[in-house]
């Protein structure tokens, strides 16, 4: 079934647009949760999660790209669990993915106000878009999807070393153009 | 904390962004020393392989190659179709079993609606017609499932002492059933266009008989009871030099007639039924033919053909003015129409459709729909083309199309098409479905000495029958044969 179709289910109320849903977008979905969580038990969880977020949110929502819409509501679901399995120590993926990006944003000492989450964002998307098409993929798939480094390098047919010392360069570029943008946390 | 808000962050890259990354297949490279083993490997193995699997390869290439002409043919969508599954659709149509599960979906993705695929027309087609035609003097009439019921319109002439030479007299209409002659009745004074068949009566029309253009031609309208009585008949008188009546619909206790004066205007009368006019409108529209009239909602569809310009559709009010007017046409097809039914509330066309000419490419004298043809012979230098070629070519070139008309605007869209043969008549069965002819296109010959014609032949006719919600419930090659000329 096409997105459009499934969009149509929700919007009629039609209980089968979740089954529809699951049936296309679960590994999908899975694999941002366990990118991201690390654990089965949270994944599931948070999968359910997203499912009844996404029944809630359409309508009055029509979101044009439907995977891009899940992916996205999985990811901040998977955000929440993560705030709370790490109060409680439990061992998460995302721990070395957000220390990557750190790097990524410099707090400027001279700026007395904070960059909006729309302004950083807007950046973000300028950023991405000046990059060519593989970089671009490669650090979506890993800071969007989560995709683990040893994931991406065998996929991608790079070596683990090469493929990290990459994604620094990625992230220092990044960092220097968010600060000639003037944008900060 | 930086971290996490960045993370939060991203959430909101476009989305566009976020599905180029999804759906990105990477391009592997491999390592030196990996490419260096590999590639010797592989040197053994296609050593070894190619010559006994060269032969599979060619044969699966030049599958593929067919498979993908034929979706080309009858565009058809393969995007997001694997090798395989193109491959896999292809055999399963072209063998007609249609048991492979992505046929239906790719056939009914097609544009412009649902195709009927049909067979080529096979040796034993091409056998039974030779035999036929050397058999039989009923040639282009032969229809061993018609009922034998049907009316027959004889002219009879009469030596006028004044000209010194035969001239009309009158039309005996005889009504047979079963082969046997139930009835007949003289209409005089007539030269017939069509008739109308209703449950109770019989309406003949054409015009007044003329035997030289100095003379003055009139509409010409008869009443015939279901069982031969002659009830009434009228003659038109408008003030045109020529008119004759191309068309009667009968639509609740009138008559609405639709003749042509002087060949440029569409004439709207209304009869009651004891044959008294009761309403008349001309509308100058230019030289159009009135080939076909529908009821279309409270008002009238009437189909005009010109030669050259073909078709023009006309929305018509039941007091004859003219509401709306339009023409079918799409980007790459021109479309002739050929009949025009009412059925369950819609008005289906019946028409055949050609490629539009490219820029600059000859229209052969203003004929559009075989000018492809004729281009394609003239640009052999020689003129001798065999028949066969010459079929292949005119299959090629037309497809029969069933439109529908929306039941408010009147505007067609495409409903069903069938490749290499022409739309014909439409009717209605015994049980109430729609019945489609199709002219299957068999046999095709050149006569470029004709005047009236440059390509002759024969057609296979098709029956294709729809339910109410226009769904096909049947199709079968009726046996029948019919000529064309072009």
């Amino acid at each position: 079934m096409d997105d459009k179709q499934i969009i149509d289910l929700f919007w009629s109320r039609s209980e089968n647009a979740l089954n529809e849903t699951r049936q296309k977008y679960n590994p999908y979905l899975k694999t941002i949760a366990m990118n991201i969580l690390g654990n089965i038990l949270d994944c599931e969880e948070c999968l359910s999660d997203t499912y009844l977020a996404a029944w809630n949110q359409i309508p009055p929502d029509r979101p044009t790209s439907l995977s891009a819409y899940l992916g996205r509501i999985v990811r901040c679901i998977s955000i929440d669990y993560y705030r709370k399995s790490r109060a409680q120590k439990r061992y998460s993926g995302l721990t070395m993915l957000l220390s990557e990006l750190e790097e990524c944003m410099s707090e400027i000492p001279d700026m007395t106000v904070a960059s909006s989450d729309n302004e950083i964002g807007e950046a973000l998307n300028c950023w991405l878009r000046s990059l060519d098409t593989e970089k671009r993929v490669l650090f979506v798939r890993r800071y969007w999807h989560g995709q683990p480094l040893n994931t991406l390098a065998k996929e991608f047919g790079i070596s683990y070393s090469k493929l990290a010392s990459m994604m620094l360069r990625l992230r220092n570029n990044l960092h220097d153009y968010l600060e000639k943008e003037g944008i900060s946390i | 904390m930086k971290g996490e808000k960045m993370y939060s962050i991203i959430s909101n890259i476009d989305s566009d962004i976020v599905e180029e990354a999804t759906n990105y297949k990477p391009k592997k490279s491999t390592s030196r020393f990996l490419r260096s083993k590999w590639v010797a490997v592989a040197a053994c193995l296609v050593l070894l392989i190619s010559t006994v699997s060269g032969l599979t390869i060619y044969a699966e290439a030049k599958e593929y190659k067919a498979a993908i002409s034929f979706f080309n043919e009858y565009s058809l969508n393969a995007e997001g179709l694997s090798r395989g599954e193109i491959k896999s659709i292809y055999r399963d149509i072209t063998t007609n079993s249609f048991s492979y599960g992505k046929t239906a979906e790719i056939v009914q993705k097609s544009v412009g609606g649902y195709e009927i695929f049909q067979n080529n027309p096979t040796p034993e087609d091409l056998e039974n017609l030779w035999n036929y035609r050397n058999s039989s003097k009923k040639l282009f009439k032969h229809n061993p499932n018609a009922k034998d019921d049907l009316y027959q319109f004889d002219y009879v002439l009469k030596y006028d002492n004044e000209l010194k030479f035969d001239v009309y007299d009158k039309i005996i209409l005889t009504k047979s059933v079963d082969g046997k002659v139930a009835w007949n009745v003289d209409i005089p004074n007539m030269v017939h266009e069509g008739y109308l068949e209703s449950n109770d009566f019989i309406i003949v029309f054409g015009s007044t008989p003329s035997w030289s253009s100095a003379n003055t031609t009139y509409g010409r309208i008869a009443m015939i009871s279901k069982d031969g009585e002659f009830i009434w008949d009228k003659t038109t008188s408008n003030g045109f030099k020529s008119e004759y009546i191309s068309s009667v619909v009968y639509s609740e206790n009138f008559l609405a007639v639709f003749s042509r004066g002087d060949l440029k205007y569409l004439c709207f009368t209304k009869f009651d039924m004891d044959g008294n006019s009761t309403g008349f409108t001309k509308t100058e529209v230019g030289n159009y033919g009135i080939r076909a009239v529908a009821k279309l909602g409270d008002g009238f569809l009437v189909q005009l053909n010109h030669f050259n310009t073909g078709d023009l559709l006309m929305k018509v009010t039941t007091d004859g003015t003219i509401e709306d007017s339009f023409t079918y046409t799409s980007d790459k097809d021109l479309y002739f129409i050929t009949d025009m039914i009412e059925y369950n509330g819609n008005i289906y066309l019946s028409a055949h459709s050609v490629p539009k000419l490219d820029p600059g490419e000859s229209n052969a004298g203003g004929r559009y729909d075989i000018a492809r043809v004729l281009n394609e012979i003239f640009n052999r230098k020689v003129l001798d083309i065999p028949n066969t070629e010459l079929t292949e070519l005119m299959r090629n070139n037309f497809t029969a199309a069933l439109l529908v008309c929306d039941p408010a605007s009147g505007i067609p869209q495409t409903f069903y098409t069938v490749k290499g043969s022409f739309g014909a008549k439409l009717s209605i069965s015994e049980e109430g479905s729609l019945l489609w002819n199709v002219e299957s296109i068999t046999d095709s010959f050149f006569s470029p000495m004709t005047s009236s014609f440059s390509i002759g032949g024969v057609s296979y006719v098709y029956k294709y029958a729809f339910d109410n919600n226009g769904k096909i419930i049947s199709q079968e090659k009726t046996g029948e044969i019919v000529q064309f000329r072009k």
